[in-house]
């Protein structure tokens, strides 16, 4: 039970922020290059969920896209209305991490838009985030 | 009979939030937030200007805002308009200010609606020289509400038609929808 790459992107596809959690398989091609990915199939994925859905999504009352399991891993997404995307990897075996995602944009609220010296859409450098955050990460009981 | 139960449930909320939120003194609030618009008026020496300033102030603080709103407020994605502005009065403007603010006047295509700000704790001390007579003195406002909700994909324009600070009994802020923004995403090749 593990966590592997934690991203933060904004609506616009723009990566804002990344953190390793623990270290992975050896890296095939640049970081950019499996951000850009990423963010290309989530949101066809989201779209092709809208398209192929038996009733109208709207009417739901969560996210259509929570979470896609491989045999490799297992992908966890959660998406604000203001257009944030958080996506966390982890071990295929993790159970609904929604909870922990939700806690993760209330420490981007707490230590990221408030920070006044933060210009939206920007990527984050904030110390005081990536402190707390990876704190929080190591205390949750997956981490590993 | 459903819309009058959503009326009530976003009042509902909107005190369960609050209550929850951190306070500051409200004397603190108003005066510094005085203190910004007297900044300006110095700085800028024309009234007009300062409306206009004090609107993108509000428009950088609303785009930052709102991710405090959702996070806070859990709020799942409205269906309408009509549900945005009863979000926007009962819930945001008690979470906030720590008071609600009606909805009023909507158009009949339902794009355009009025909130009306009963009591607001910004302006609890003032009072508006002649000199000042064109000044919004909480244009802000306008800006926060335009900020937020373009991080929604709305867009909107947003301004005060009427103003107790100017004489009007009671102050009325009018919000336009413009358009409903589309996610746009180019693939590259």
């Amino acid at each position: 039970m593990v966590f592997y790459l934690l991203v933060i992107f904004n609506r616009q596809g723009k990566c804002l922020f990344t953190m390793e959690c623990n270290k992975r398989r050896t890296k095939k091609g640049k970081p950019e290059q499996e951000q850009k990915l990423m963010f290309g199939l989530l949101h066809s994925l989201k779209s092709f969920v809208n398209r192929i859905t038996p009733r109208p999504l709207d009417q739901l009352e969560s996210e259509p896209l929570n979470s896609f399991v491989t045999k490799g891993y297992k992908l966890h997404y959660f998406e604000t209305l203001s257009g944030l995307r958080f996506v966390l990897t982890t071990d295929p075996t993790v159970g609904n991490l929604q909870e922990l995602l939700r806690s993760v944009y209330a420490l981007y609220v707490e230590y990221v838009s408030k920070n006044p010296l933060y210009q939206v859409g920007d990527s984050v450098d904030c110390q005081l985030f990536v402190s707390k955050l990876s704190e929080y990460m190591r205390a949750h009981p997956n981490f590993g | 009979m459903a819309s009058l139960q959503t009326a009530r449930s976003h009042a509902k909320a909107g005190e369960a939030i609050w209550a929850k939120m951190d306070k500051i003194s409200a004397e603190l609030f108003a005066m510094t937030y005085g203190a910004i618009v007297v900044q300006l008026l110095k700085d800028f020496e024309d009234v007009e200007t300062v409306n206009v300033e004090l609107e993108k102030m509000g428009y950088n603080i609303g785009m930052r805002l709102v991710d405090e709103f959702l996070a806070k407020s859990a709020i799942v994605s409205c269906h309408n308009f009509r549900e945005t502005a009863e979000v926007i009065g009962k819930i945001a403007f008690k979470m906030f200010l720590g008071t609600t603010a009606e909805i009023t006047n909507w158009s009949t295509d339902s794009r355009q609606f009025s909130l009306l700000v009963g009591d607001n704790p910004l302006i609890d001390f003032v009072e508006l020289p002649p000199a000042y007579r064109d000044l919004v003195f909480c244009n802000l406002l306008c800006g926060v509400i335009r900020g937020a909700l373009e991080m929604v994909q709305l867009k909107v324009e947003c301004e005060f038609v009427r103003d107790v600070l100017r004489g009007d009994e009671v102050s009325e802020i009018r919000v336009r929808l413009l358009e409903i923004l589309q996610e746009q995403y180019q693939e590259e090749e």
